[in-house]
């Protein structure tokens, strides 16, 4: 899908607004560098799957995207102390960080295998696969800053291929809700891209 | 590469948000995390991180599960040699929990003793899952490194639901069991390992 993956033309940034309390990557580096374990378990669980998506994109191998996923948090908690929060944001720190992983398990063992049946798609070259890669790699991290209810009814729509009245049933909200949060989240996610494009 | 439609979720055309649509269409859902990655590395909140090599790893969560399914197997045979529902001898019980995709659905898996001709039985309790239109179904499929491989039948559900399956294969040749929506690849509810 050629569209998908251009990136967008960035025209303004609206600020997206961030679920209320929520810190952000730059911060729990900071603190994980002071050996804040809480820290470290917040940053896990923003990023441990979207760093799983990208390994197995790009290594197209369970096993080895498994280990890269723990090799990119053993290289942030023993390296956070590296991180400057005045250099930029952690979202793409933690991404060079898991790149560097990846591309660490990709030297160890070799040429890549073939990827897993729900998630390749065997017609795409090296260089397209890449790029998809790196586009899953930025909605999913950017589906973390989401408020919980715009992520659900995003998640069960596209994910799940429940209608919008489906989603309405199973999350027993009104339709009207449901249609509210999709247009409310999809803003959000085109907010965070956008600023993350101005960086 | 399939999806909703964006005419069908947002009314009024705005690029902006096609764009982010056509992005969550393309990236797909993230993957589940497998029950080695369940929590971050390291356990003791002031300890360095000390990661158990993957293999290793792997030898012992097997060491696990086979004390697991010991333990079970110890507490089964001291009561009853049938299920309390599923008219079958129980070989082993799984849980299945909800994905992303299906937060706070979970299912019960009760799988019972193969027969001569090769068929595990098995009783499923579904809950949380919603109804779906008519003419839709949900499959249960066993998992090869995660990714739905065969089919161990199709079923509906309408609140919380019993089903009576069955798996016509060498199970261990399989790492697990997901349930999709028929003809879609994103898994709803997922076991851990076995």
């Amino acid at each position: 899908m050629e569209l998908a993956l251009d990136r967008p033309k960035v025209s303004r940034a609206t600020a997206p607004a961030a679920p209320p309390g929520r810190i952000s990557d730059g911060e729990l580096l900071r603190r994980i560098a002071s050996r804040d374990r809480d820290a470290f378990d917040e940053l896990y669980a923003r990023y441990a799957r979207p760093v799983l998506g990208l390994a197995l994109r790009r290594l197209g191998d369970r096993e080895r995207a498994e280990e890269a996923v723990q090799e990119t948090f053993t290289a942030i908690w023993r390296s956070a102390t590296s991180y400057r929060e005045d250099r930029g944001p952690g979202g793409p720190w933690v991404y060079a960080v898991a790149r560097n992983a990846i591309v660490d398990r990709f030297r160890t063992r070799g040429e890549p295998v073939a990827e897993a049946p729900d998630t390749a798609d065997d017609a795409r070259g090296p260089a397209e696969r890449a790029e998809a890669a790196d586009v899953a790699w930025r909605i999913h991290r950017a589906l973390t800053e989401l408020p919980a209810t715009e992520r659900a009814v995003l998640e069960l729509a596209y994910w799940s291929g429940l209608s919008q009245s489906e989603v309405s049933s199973y999350l027993d909200i009104p339709l009207g809700t449901v249609k509210t949060r999709t247009r409310a989240g999809l803003a959000h996610l085109a907010a965070i891209l956008e600023e993350e494009d101005l960086r | 590469m399939s999806g909703p439609r964006f005419e069908e979720l947002v009314e009024g055309g705005d690029e902006r948000l096609r764009h982010v649509h056509d992005m969550l269409v393309a990236a797909g859902p993230p993957p589940e995390l497998p029950p080695s990655l369940a929590h971050a590395p390291g356990s003791e909140p002031e300890s360095r991180v000390r990661l158990m090599p993957r293999r290793r790893l792997g030898a012992a969560l097997v060491l696990a599960a086979a004390l697991a399914l010991a333990t079970f197997g110890a507490g089964y045979l001291v009561s009853a040699r049938t299920g309390p529902d599923a008219g079958f001898a129980e070989d082993f019980a799984l849980t299945m929990q909800g994905t992303s995709a299906a937060r706070g659905a979970d299912a019960t898996l009760l799988v019972g003793e193969i027969d001569e001709a090769g068929n595990w039985p098995m009783e499923m309790t579904i809950r949380g899952l919603p109804t779906l239109p008519q003419g839709q179904r949900y499959e249960l499929l066993l998992t090869r490194n995660g990714a739905p491989v065969v089919s161990c039948g199709t079923f509906v559900v309408d609140g919380e639901t019993a089903v009576f399956l069955n798996a016509p294969y060498k199970l261990r040749a399989y790492d697990g069991w997901v349930v999709t929506r028929v003809g879609q690849k994103q898994a709803l509810l997922r076991t851990a390992e076995i």
